[in-house]
C-alpha cells in the first residue's frame, strides 16, 4: 500500500537517493529535511503516514526530533536509517518509540519495515 | 643616513634590526597585515571614499574661510550699490553667513564620514565576516575535517554558499561511511572465504587463492585507512564500527 512519507537527512544526496528508492517502490515522497528541527515542522504541516529519521544532523538530531514528533503525535511511524552501529543505537531507538532501525547501507531493507506497517 | 663603520655598530645594528622585526612579526601591525584581502580592499576603497570627501570638503571650507573670497564677495556686492547704500552695507553680515555656510559644511561632513564608517561596519558585519567565516570553514573541510560546520546567520546568498558546503561536507560524511560500512562486512567475509580456503586439502589452489585473498584484503585495508583519515561530524570510527561522539565520551547515543 502507498504511503505518505516524509525523508528526513542532512545529506542532499542521501534525500535523494531514499527518496528514489521509496518512490520506485509505489510511495509518496510528501517532503525532504536536512535537520531534526526542519522534520519536525514538516511533519506538523506534512502529517506524513511515515517518517525516516536520520540520528547525526547539524542543528537538531534525529533522536531529539523523534522525541519531540513523538511528543505531537503519539502515533507518528518513525524509521531510523543511521550509519551508526545498528547495535549500540537499534535499542535506543525502539525505546524511544521508533518503528525500525536500518543501517544506511542496507537502505532497501527500509522498504520492508514501511510495508510491516500495514 | 648613518654609517656604521665599527663591526661592534654592526652587531648591534642587526640586533635592533631584528628585534623591529620581531615586533612586527608577533605585534599588532602583523595582526593588521593577517587581516583577509577581501577585508584590505574593502578599507582601502572606504579609506578612499574617506579621503576623497575629505579634500574636497576640506578644499572648499579653505576656500569659504579665505580672505581672498571674503574680498571678492564683498567688492562684487558693493560694486553694485549706490554711495547712500555702502554707508549703510555691513561686511560682517556677509562674514557671519560664510562662516555659518562654513559651519554647516563641517556638520555636513561629520555626517558623511558617520554614513561612511556605519556602512563600512554593516558591510563588514553582514558580507566580510560571514565569507571569512566560509572561507575558514571550507578550507578545514577540505583538508579532511568534516566536523566543521559553517556557521550560516542569514537566508542570503551568503547563507546560501555556507548551507551548500555543509551539504558537500555531509555527503562527503555518507560516501565515506558508506565505504567504511560495506568494507567492514566485506573483511569479515574475506575473512570467513579465507578460513574456508585454509580447510581445504586442495594445497596447489589454496596457496594461490590465500595469496590473491591477502591482495584483496590490503586492498580493503587501504580504503578503510583512507576513510580513517578523515574527522566526521559527531561520528567516530571505531574497530570496523560507526560509533556516535556522545556514547565514545560516555554519554547516551
Amino acid at each position: 500500500m502507498s504511503k505518505k512519507i516524509l525523508v528526513v537527512d542532512d545529506s542532499s544526496m542521501m534525500r535523494n537517493m531514499i527518496s528514489g528508492i521509496l518512490k520506485k517502490a509505489g510511495h509518496t515522497v510528501v517532503g525532504n529535511a536536512k535537520n531534526g528541527a526542519e522534520g519536525v515542522n514538516s511533519y506538523k504541516s506534512l502529517k506524513p503516514d511515515v517518517v525516516t529519521m536520520d540520528i547525526t544532523m547539524r542543528v537538531m538530531d534525529g533522536f531529539a526530533a523523534a522525541r519531540e514528533i513523538l511528543e505531537y503525535d503519539q502515533d507518528a511511524s518513525i524509521v531510523f536509517l543511521s550509519n551508526l552501529d545498528e547495535k549500540n543505537y537499534k535499542k535506543d531507538a525502539e525505546l524511544l518509540g521508533a518503528m525500525g532501525y536500518v543501517n544506511k547501507h542496507k537502505t532497501r531493507e527500509i522498504l520492508s519495515i514501511i510495508d510491516s506497517l500495514g | 643616513m648613518k654609517i656604521l663603520k665599527n663591526p661592534k655598530d654592526w652587531n648591534g645594528h642587526e640586533q635592533r634590526s631584528s628585534e623591529r622585526i620581531n615586533i612586527f612579526r608577533t605585534g599588532k601591525i602583523r595582526a593588521f597585515f593577517n587581516i583577509s584581502n577581501l577585508r584590505k580592499r574593502l578599507l582601502i576603497y572606504f579609506a578612499l571614499v574617506v579621503f576623497v570627501t575629505f579634500s574636497v570638503g576640506a578644499q572648499l571650507l579653505y576656500e569659504i574661510g579665505s580672505r581672498r573670497l571674503n574680498n571678492q564677495i564683498t567688492a562684487s556686492i558693493v560694486q553694485q550699490l549706490s554711495e547712500h547704500e555702502k554707508n549703510r552695507f555691513d561686511i560682517n553680515k556677509v562674514r557671519n553667513v560664510l562662516k555659518r555656510l562654513q559651519y554647516r559644511m563641517i556638520l555636513i561632513m561629520g555626517i558623511v564620514m558617520i554614513c561612511v564608517i556605519a556602512t563600512m561596519i554593516v558591510f563588514t558585519r553582514n558580507i566580510i565576516e560571514p565569507l571569512d567565516l566560509i572561507g575558514k570553514a571550507a578550507k578545514k573541510i577540505a583538508d579532511g575535517h568534516l566536523n566543521e560546520t559553517v556557521p550560516v546567520r542569514n537566508q542570503d546568498e551568503i547563507g546560501n554558499i555556507g548551507e551548500l558546503i555543509n551539504d558537500l561536507a555531509a555527503n562527503l560524511q555518507e560516501i565515506l561511511l558508506h565505504v567504511w560500512n560495506h568494507t567492514d562486512d566485506d573483511i569479515v567475509l574475506l575473512d570467513h572465504i579465507c578460513e574456508e580456503v585454509n580447510s581445504s586439502k586442495d594445497n596447489g589452489l589454496s596457496k594461490k587463492v590465500k595469496q590473491e585473498l591477502a591482495f584483496v584484503r590490503q586492498d580493503i585495508t587501504d580504503m578503510q585507512d583512507m576513510v580513517k583519515a578523515f574527522d566526521y561530524y559527531n561520528i567516530r570510527l571505531d574497530n570496523g564500527k560507526v560509533i556516535g561522539r556522545d556514547e565514545a565520551e560516555g554519554g547516551g547515543a
